[in-house]
């Protein structure tokens, strides 16, 4: 019981920060501590449900992001109206960031894309908060949600448009954008 | 390649997700069009930016204390006997059984904790439980506190006579650490279905984890252990937690207690 036990904590402690972090971006501080503990109680009791030697980091993600999954969706705090231009094509610069920008925004460009990482649906925030802060393979996050890599591809470039077209809204309000 | 191919190729280069030939031919372009590679720096900006905006976001110590606590408790025994032989075990009244305690030693019982520990009495009896079906039903509640005072046990009970249950036995769950004994009820319809209801103070219970809900405009939280549905209650003195065997059973209590 107790080797079980550390075989497990030694699995789990290195994630508890990247865990903490991604419950983090769908609720407040004090909710994320809890969807965080919980998930890690329901993974050490369905330990036996795990395989070794496959991916536990992509296990325990599934299991957040499954047990949070109610609070994840009702709990988007400002969900975005803009729709995706189906228009819109890569080419046109208009559409991204340029180093002004990031200049005009200065030190709190962080911040202000955190903040407006919250407008960005759910459903694709998922995506891109594995990828961007985890760091996990599309192959990991197929894995992890349990989608096609193509979806993980499509909900990624949603993400990213809608990402972009809100921190130049603010470029704009700010007015240093046209 | 052109800036259309290439910024198409933006999210897949960044993420490092490019065959290698067409990584090359996106740097390529990047080398010779300065447009977009102004593009591709700030998009690389921008992550380091947000990723440096969560660095400082780390599971606290408390946290990670919880959990070890909670990982390093003893599972509560999950036996999930036929309705057939719960009444047998009410027959008898009595049955020596020893079940796990949730209840840490210094402080407050997980909700999810108290789950397991709920759905397991929920099969096996506590020890010193009570055939009270049959009691006069007028005075049922009235001898219930009664019964439950004269051991020393502040219970909280809820009726469920308006659902159609009636009171089938009534026991108590004894802390270990001997912090406390807490008020344990069953009821039952005459077709067999049966609630079950432990109470414990407000205080000693940590309230998070399962499913948030609200009855009544009070706290709830709602767990599945098995075949079983549990919820917990939080009233303004203790936590009431009902086990059904059913969600429509679930949420046919709910409603009985809102009424």
């Amino acid at each position: 019981m107790a080797d079980r036990r550390e075989e497990f904590e030694k699995l789990v402690w290195p994630l508890l920060d990247s865990l903490l972090r991604v419950a983090r971006r769908f609720v407040d501080a004090a909710a994320a501590e809890d969807l965080v503990q919980d998930t890690v109680l329901r993974a050490w009791r369905k330990m036996d449900l795990y395989r070794p030697g496959t991916n536990f980091k992509a296990w325990i993600f599934r299991i957040l992001i499954n047990s949070g999954i109610n609070a994840i969706r009702s709990r988007t705090r400002h969900p975005s109206l803009r729709q995706l231009n189906p228009e819109a094509t890569p080419d046109q610069e208009a559409r991204y960031l340029r180093t002004a920008d990031l200049a005009q925004l200065g030190e709190w460009v962080g911040d202000e894309a955190k903040a407006a990482l919250e407008k960005v649906p759910a459903e694709l925030k998922q995506v891109f908060v594995l990828s961007t802060f985890e760091g996990m393979t599309y192959r990991e996050i197929s894995e992890t949600l349990e989608i096609p890599i193509g979806t993980v591809m499509s909900r990624l470039f949603r993400a990213r448009v809608l990402l972009r077209e809100e921190l130049l809204d603010y470029a704009r309000e700010r007015g240093f954008r046209k | 390649m052109n800036c259309t191919d290439a910024r198409r190729h933006l999210d897949p280069f960044q993420d490092n997700e490019l065959e290698v030939a067409a990584n090359l031919e996106v740097l390529k372009h990047l080398n010779l069009c300065p447009t977009c590679a102004e593009i591709f720096e700030t998009e690389r900006r921008l992550r380091e930016a947000m990723k440096a905006s969560i660095a400082s976001e780390r599971a606290s110590e408390n946290l990670r204390r919880r959990i070890h606590e909670a990982i390093s408790r003893p599972r509560a025994r999950r036996w999930i006997p036929s309705l057939a032989s719960l009444a047998a075990a009410l027959m008898v009244g009595t049955i020596a059984l020893v079940l796990w305690n949730p209840f840490s030693a210094s402080g407050r019982v997980e909700a999810a904790v108290l789950a397991d520990t709920a759905a397991a009495y929920h099969s096996v009896l506590p020890a010193d439980a009570v055939d009270v079906s049959g009691a006069d039903d007028s005075k049922a509640m009235v001898s219930l506190e009664n019964w439950f005072r004269e051991r020393g046990v502040c219970a909280c009970l809820h009726d469920l006579k308006a659902a159609g249950y009636a009171f089938g036995a009534v026991g108590i769950v004894e802390d270990v650490n001997a912090k406390g004994k807490y008020s344990w009820t069953l009821q039952r319809t005459p077709d067999g279905r049966c609630v079950t209801h432990m109470s414990v103070p407000q205080h000693l219970v940590h309230m998070a984890g399962g499913q948030v809900m609200s009855i009544g405009g009070m706290e709830g939280r709602f767990f599945e252990r098995g075949n079983l549905k549990v919820f917990l209650l939080r009233t303004p003195r203790v936590v009431c937690v009902f086990v059904t065997e059913s969600a429509r059973e679930a949420d046919h209590v709910m409603a009985a207690l809102m009424r």
